[in-house]
This record gives structure tokens, C-alpha cells and sequence, in this order.
């Protein structure tokens, strides 16, 4: 199948195995580039990008040339199945096969117009809307995944599983691994401890 | 239904599951804390870890991997302690390499989870705790439909603070409505940081996102547990926290949980 926008030059699948909610943040940096971006949330049963984005309450419209995804900047371009959801309490109960054809529509039928990057935010675990994403974008070709991490050992071994999960499946690029959240509690503590001993 | 399926489940006198809107919350590490917690209170515990792409609880109890066997009732389920009060099936058992990735779609977890709910030989249990994936989808479904027969005693609903992860707990409180699951509670996770070199308790998160949201949507507020890098430590080796840290302020809020949860089931 055809990925319906125009000029998709580089594509980022982000891979986070075990779910940090702030890996979502780190999306934040690229539309600040000068770039087209396109962000597309995969995580059907519990799409958090409207929220995070700032997008709650939001209507997706429907044209001629298909869906129009909610732009945030003008160069900054979402769609999330949030969009579609009339109330913050509504449900997505759905199994792997209803999951995997909203994905191929959101792919299919949003006009995305002229894009750089598409990064594509993908639910925890190695599943449905993983292996339906990588395949679907295999025409298209994926240049990576990123992995978002915090420093425990358990999820560690998560991003491992991520990794074997990448190299399971073919086109699929190697990753990169980024930590989060640990900096923020150094810096409280550096700047708030009355203890002598360091944090 | 066989004999078989009803033996392995009729001596299991409440079933919990713990479910999450969305993943990074420690929904495991409760899930595990409360069972030890369970257990010292003198329960005998079970342990269903359906999370079948991530599943972490082997680790957190320090089970390795063990060797699953099989006896006449079905698969004999690895017990995390010598008086085998607390007994743990896990897909992480059947993986002969740790850092494999299970990458299956729905229809095959399905049929997985349909032979941990009924092949697993659990014999008496106060408890059987059931360790979802985040979300609302085929994992949470199968193990409905596969404990339809049996009494699920309801579902301890686990979020941080943040207002993103209360907003996908709501759907989770929608797919039990919808399910016909009773909320038994929720539990705020990661409310408040304590520090082990200042010990103090510093709201470097936010807090009191998961009490904003039982008010709102009239569940259970079961209570709050801090972001403990003592608890993190103990979990990461496998170590039994509540025993380590007995004075610790998050031993008292986690005990509290679980007997308020045992009040709910055993009322």
C-alpha cells in the first residue's frame, strides 16, 4: 500500500517496549527544526498524543482528499484515534485485527501533504500495531526506531526485547536507546538535599 | 466445561486483576508488592502474568527461570517462596531466551492466555492476582472470557499522578463498566519521590491525580504509593522489600492497600 504522503523522505519508528508516559515528550524537539512533521499516534487503546499535545478536544474533518490531521504548528502535523473519540472516558476494546485497519487507514486516508519525517508513537509491547506498522511502512522504508528507556534493570531488559524485536523483523534499522527522567530527580535533589551525602 | 477446568479454578477463592490504562506505571511492581504484602499477612497468593510482550514478575520475585512442569491437572505453577505460599505462572517461564522478544498478534495471545487461565494447577489460593498489559485489547479479553466460568471478584486500577495516565485510567474504568468488572480501587503510583540520602518525601511529580479521579468517577481511592528507589532496588534483585524495609513510609502505604483490598474482597 501507498503511504499517502506526498513526499515522505525520512521515517522514525519510535519503539518503546515498556512504556515511560514521557517518552512522548522528547517529540516535542523537531517541529522547532524547520521541517515538515508528521506524528501519528498508533497506540489505539490508549492514545495519549491529543493530551500530551496539548489537542484534546480536537475534531478530525473529512475532504475530497481525505482526512486532515490536526496541525499544531504549521509544520507540525498529528493524527490519533483520540481525535475520534467523543468523550475522554470512551473505550477502545477492540483485538488485533480492528487495531491493525485503523492503522492501515490512518495511513491510507489522512491527506498528510508534504512530509520529512513521519514518527509514528507506538504502544508498549511487541504486537499487533508493531508488526503492522513495519509492515505497512516497508514500501516506504523505515530509517529507525528509537527506544525511550528510564534506568531500571526490568526495563533494560525491555528495550532488549525491543531490540530483538527489530532484528526479528525485516527493514528494520537498528535502534537507539535514551534515558529519561533520572536527570530531573538529580537535579531536585542536587539543588533541594540538606543532606551532606550526595544524592 | 471439563473437570479440569473446573478443579484447577475452584479452589481459588478470589480472583483480582490489576489493570492499567497506560504502560510505564508499575502496574507489575503493585501487582507484586501487593502480593507479598498478601502473603505476609499470611494469604496464600497466586500470580497470572499475561503480559505476554513484556512480562517482568519472574525477575521482581527473583524466580530465574525455572523449569515449568506438568502433572495430571496441568502445568504445575513455579513458587516463589520454600513455604509455597506465593505461586507465580508467567509466559517468561516458556521463553528459552531472556531477552527474546514475543511478538505475536492478537489470536495467538489469545490462545496462550486461554491455556494459563485454565491449565495452570493452582490448588487452594486466597488470592490469584492477574498482571495485565496496559490497554484494552485482546490479552484483557481472553482472560474475561477464559474466567467467565469463574468469579472475578473485580479489578485494582493502577495510575501515576499525571493527568495523561488518569486519562487512560478512565477508559480502563469504562472497559470494566462495559465488561461488567468490579472496580475494586485505585492506586496512585509513583505519588511523591522518597529521597534515601535526604529522607524526605518531595513532590517533584505531581500528586494526587489518582484521589482526583476515584472522587470523579465515584471508585475506590485504595491509596498512594511514592516513588521509592529502595522499592526500585529490591525489585530490581528480586529482593522481598516489605521484609528489607519494614519502617519505610511505602511499607506502611503498600500494607494499607492490601488490607483494605482484603476488607473489599472478604466483605
Amino acid at each position: 500500500m501507498t503511504v499517502r504522503a506526498q513526499a515522505v523522505t525520512r521515517l522514525v519508528n519510535h519503539q518503546p517496549v515498556k512504556d515511560a508516559q514521557t517518552k512522548t515528550y522528547v517529540r516535542l524537539v523537531l517541529p522547532k527544526l524547520l521541517i515538515q512533521v508528521a506524528l501519528l499516534d498508533v497506540d489505539i487503546c490508549g492514545p495519549s498524543i491529543p493530551k500530551i499535545m496539548g489537542l484534546e478536544g480536537e475534531q478530525v474533518h473529512q475532504s475530497g482528499s481525505g482526512w486532515s490531521p490536526v496541525y499544531v504548528e504549521d509544520n507540525l502535523a498529528v493524527m490519533s484515534i483520540g481525535f475520534l473519540l467523543s468523550s475522554p472516558d470512551d473505550a477502545v476494546i477492540w483485538r488485533g485485527p480492528k487495531k491493525n485497519g485503523m492503522i492501515k487507514q490512518f495511513l491510507r486516508d489522512v491527506d498528510w501533504g508534504e512530509v520529512d519525517y513521519l514518527i509514528v508513537d507506538t504502544p508498549p509491547g511487541t504486537s499487533d500495531e508493531h508488526l503492522s506498522i513495519v509492515q505497512y511502512l516497508s514500501g516506504a522504508g523505515i530509517d529507525g526506531a528509537v527506544i525511550i528507556t528510564t534506568p531500571q534493570v526490568n526495563n533494560r531488559k525491555s528495550c532488549d526485547e525491543g531490540k530483538s524485536f527489530l532484528t526479528e523483523v525485516p527493514d528494520s534499522p537498528a535502534a537507539v536507546a535514551y534515558q529519561n527522567i533520572v536527570q530531573k530527580i538529580r537535579d531536585y535533589c542536587s539543588s533541594n538535599s540538606t543532606s551532606d551525602e550526595p544524592c | 466445561m471439563d473437570s479440569s477446568e473446573k478443579g484447577n479454578l475452584d479452589q481459588v477463592k478470589h480472583v483480582v486483576l490489576v489493570l492499567s490504562g497506560k504502560g510505564g506505571v508499575g502496574k507489575s511492581t503493585i501487582t507484586t508488592e501487593l502480593a507479598l504484602a498478601l502473603r505476609h499477612a499470611g494469604k496464600k497468593l497466586g500470580i497470572l502474568d499475561v503480559d505476554l510482550c513484556g512480562p517482568s514478575i519472574p525477575r521482581m520475585l527473583s524466580v530465574g527461570k525455572p523449569e515449568v512442569h506438568q502433572c495430571d491437572a496441568g502445568w504445575v505453577p513455579v513458587y516463589a517462596d520454600p513455604q509455597q505460599q506465593l505461586a507465580l505462572m508467567s509466559i517468561g517461564f516458556l521463553l528459552e531466551d531472556s531477552d527474546e522478544a514475543v511478538v505475536w498478534r492478537g489470536p495467538k495471545k489469545t490462545a496462550l492466555i486461554g491455556q494459563f487461565v485454565s491449565d495452570v494447577a493452582w490448588g487452594e489460593l486466597d488470592v490469584l492476582l492477574v498482571d495485565t498489559p496496559p490497554g484494552t485489547s485482546d490479552e484483557h479479553l481472553a482472560v474475561l472470557e477464559n474466567l467467565r466460568k469463574h468469579k472475578v471478584d473485580g479489578a485494582v486500577l493502577v495510575t501515576t499522578p499525571q493527568a495523561v495516565s488518569t486519562g487512560d485510567v478512565r477508559r480502563e474504568i469504562t472497559f470494566c463498566k462495559k465488561t461488567g468488572v468490579k472496580i475494586l480501587g485505585i492506586v496512585e503510583n509513583m505519588s511523591g519521590f522518597v529521597c534515601p540520602h535526604c529522607s524526605e518525601c518531595s513532590n517533584i511529580f505531581s500528586k494526587g491525580g489518582g484521589e482526583e479521579l476515584a472522587k470523579l468517577t465515584g471508585s475506590v481511592f485504595l491509596g498512594s504509593v511514592p516513588l521509592d528507589p529502595l522499592l526500585t532496588a529490591s525489585l530490581e534483585e528480586g529482593r522481598d522489600f516489605l521484609q528489607a524495609f519494614p519502617e519505610s513510609s511505602t511499607y506502611t502505604a503498600i500494607s494499607q492497600i492490601a488490607n483494605t483490598l482484603l476488607s473489599s474482597l472478604d466483605a
